[in-house]
C-alpha cells in the first residue's frame, strides 16, 4: 500500500515537473515568434525629399549591398531609375547608387542622422534625368520608414 | 437586330465596371503622399518586401530574405495592369505577378526563368501576403 502512495505521489510530481518544462517552452516558443525582425537581416529604409512641387524619393539598404529604386517628380521632369546601391567598408557612411540601365550613371549619398545627403553625381545621369532637373535644389532627405 | 441589342447589352456590362475601376485607380494615384507603394512582410530573422514607383517609366522590386532564401529581383512593371490590381515585375524572361487586395499583396505567378533569381530550395511564390505600408508626411 506504501508503496502504491509512493508511485502515486512520484508520478504526480513528475508530471507536474513536466507541465512546467512544457509550459517553459511554450514560453521559449512564443518568446521566439514574437520577436521582431532582427537586425542583423538588411530592410528597406525610405528617404524622401519635398519643395513646393517637386518631390524626390529613394528605397534603399543602408547596411548592405542591393537593388534600389529612385523617383524624381517635378512640373518640368518626371525621371525614375532603377539599380543597384554599394557601400565601401572603408566608407560605411557612403552608399553609391548605380543605375541598371546606363552603370556609367552613379549617385553618391553620405548617411548622417537619418539624413541622406546627395554628394555626387556623375554627368550619365543626366541622360536619364534631362537638364530640368535639379537633385541640388532639394534639402537632404529625410528618413520616412521605418520611423 | 437581337445580335445588335445583345451586343450593347454586354458592352455596357463590360465597359461601365473597367472605366470606374480606371477613375478610382488614378483618384488613388493623385493621392498617393509619396511616389512609391510599398508592402512588407516581417517576422523572426525574414524579410520580405515589394517596392515600385506607379508612374512610367515605372520600376519595381521585390526582395526575399529568410533562412533558406536570399533572393532580390528589379526591373520594370506594367503600369496598365495595375489598374486591374495585377503588379507584374519583369527582368528579362522572367517576370513576378502579384495580386493586390485591399491592403494586401498576394503572390500569383513566376515564369520558369525565375529560378535564375533566387536558389531551389525557394520561391518568390512562397513569399508571405505582404501589408501595404502607409506613409505620412509630417515635415
Amino acid at each position: 500500500m506504501k508503496t502504491l502512495s509512493l508511485l502515486i505521489t512520484s508520478a504526480y510530481i513528475a508530471s507536474l515537473s513536466c507541465h512546467a518544462a512544457l509550459a517553459h517552452n511554450l514560453k521559449q516558443k512564443e518568446k521566439k515568434h514574437n520577436k521582431t525582425v532582427s537586425k542583423t537581416v538588411p530592410q528597406i529604409n525610405i528617404f524622401e525629399a519635398h519643395k513646393d512641387k517637386q518631390n524626390y524619393v529613394i528605397a534603399l539598404y543602408t547596411n548592405a549591398t542591393g537593388a534600389a529604386l529612385v523617383a524624381y517628380d517635378s512640373p518640368t521632369c518626371q525621371a525614375n531609375s532603377y539599380g543597384e546601391t554599394r557601400i565601401e567598408k572603408t566608407q560605411p557612411l557612403e552608399i553609391v547608387f548605380t543605375s541598371a540601365e546606363d552603370t556609367h550613371c552613379k549617385i553618391t549619398f553620405k548617411l548622417k542622422d537619418s539624413k541622406l545627403f546627395v554628394t555626387n553625381e556623375t554627368p550619365s545621369c543626366s541622360t536619364w534625368h534631362g537638364d530640368f532637373c535639379s537633385f541640388s535644389s532639394l534639402s537632404p532627405l529625410s528618413r520616412l520608414y521605418p520611423p | 437586330m437581337k445580335n445588335i441589342l445583345a451586343f450593347f447589352l454586354i458592352a455596357s456590362f463590360t465597359i461601365t465596371p473597367s472605366t470606374s475601376k480606371n477613375l478610382s485607380y488614378a483618384n488613388e494615384l493623385a493621392q498617393l503622399p509619396i511616389n512609391l507603394v510599398m508592402y512588407e512582410h516581417k517576422a523572426n530573422d525574414e524579410y520580405q518586401s515589394v517596392i515600385y514607383l506607379p508612374y512610367y517609366p515605372a520600376y519595381g522590386m521585390v526582395t526575399y530574405k529568410s533562412s533558406t532564401c536570399n533572393a532580390e529581383l528589379k526591373g520594370y512593371i506594367d503600369p496598365f495592369a495595375l489598374k486591374n490590381n495585377i503588379l507584374s515585375i519583369t527582368s528579362g524572361k522572367c517576370s513576378l505577378t502579384f495580386k493586390q487586395e485591399n491592403q494586401s499583396l498576394i503572390p500569383y505567378k513566376e515564369t520558369n526563368d525565375c529560378q535564375s533569381y533566387h536558389s531551389s530550395t525557394c520561391n518568390f511564390l512562397k513569399m508571405n501576403n505582404l501589408k501595404r505600408i502607409t506613409f505620412n508626411l509630417n515635415h
